[in-house]
């Protein structure tokens, strides 16, 4: 998510200026959704409704979260709710510090036992 | 009268290499701090290590904004290769922010170790103020959203 307010705000209204984003904003804030059932209603393929669901999360209008092999979409209400978005932000951090310890393990060879 | 906010959460991540091999990236402070870093525009004003059962690690960061960020943690239990677990606080200019307590499996896999992070978060006050600079362009968000049902609502009933 972009730092600053206007930076946040830029990435806001970039991803609202498009109808098809709109829509499939509007079907969010009736429930969370999967890729496929926001793609359908829009006659999209996976790949560009994938896109737009991309430049939505990068604005931070709305979050995912992989649970198996389907990414569930929702609207990001952090503001409503308090703890959620909490956790949602930390396990964000957590992940990331996750994929650079992943990386650094990967370039690091084992210690002989001794 | 309000209630603490809490919650629990799990992390599951699979690692390359041993559950030894991991191990080393949180016993080791030098290497540790090499995946741990995320702020590199922040100056470390205070950090010390102590990763022993009942050791107290405490890192005191400046951010771009002025604000200091003090994470307290302590070492409840540490079983070589397997197990860590610990309780941390985090406070943002004296304010609290949260406390949880944490617990990490490495497990052994064929394919390398599967990492088990279980963390019980408890928000405390210093976290709505934290909350309160974003909510601006949160509320407006909902507002905007709100709007896009109705104009969606009025493309279907033509």
């Amino acid at each position: 998510m972009p730092d600053t307010d206007s930076a946040r705000l830029d990435h806001l209204f970039h991803a609202l200026s498009d109808p098809q984003r709109r829509a499939m904003v509007a079907q969010l804030v009736q429930g969370p959704a999967s890729m496929k059932e926001l793609a359908a209603p829009l006659g999209l393929g996976l790949p560009s409704a994938l896109k737009h669901l991309q430049v939505l999360e990068n604005s931070g209008v709305v979050s995912s979260r992989k649970i198996g092999r389907t990414r569930t979409f929702k609207v990001e209400k952090a503001g409503l709710d308090h703890i959620e978005h909490w956790l949602d932000a930390h396990q964000r951090q957590l992940n990331l510090g996750f994929d650079r310890l992943e990386q650094l393990m990967a370039s690091m060879k084992e210690e002989p036992e001794t | 009268m309000t209630t603490t906010p809490q919650s629990s959460f799990t992390i599951r991540r699979m690692l390359p290499g041993s559950p030894r091999h991991a191990w080393r990236f949180w016993a080791d402070p030098a290497l540790k701090q090499r995946w741990t870093d995320c702020h590199p525009d922040w100056t470390v004003l205070e950090r010390n290590s102590d990763f022993a059962i009942g050791g107290v690690e405490c890192q005191l960061l400046r951010g771009p904004d002025g604000r200091e960020q003090r994470v307290d943690t302590h070492y409840l239990d540490l079983q070589p290769n397997r197990r860590i677990v610990y309780a941390y606080s985090m406070h943002l200019d004296d304010a609290p922010l949260s406390a949880s307590l944490v617990t990490i499996d490495f497990l052994a896999r064929a394919d390398g170790t599967e990492l088990l992070f279980v963390e019980h978060l408890a928000l405390l006050d210093g976290s709505t103020d934290a909350a309160l600079r974003q909510s601006g362009t949160n509320e407006a968000i909902d507002r905007i959203a709100a709007l896009f049902t109705a104009e969606m609502a009025g493309a279907t009933s033509h």
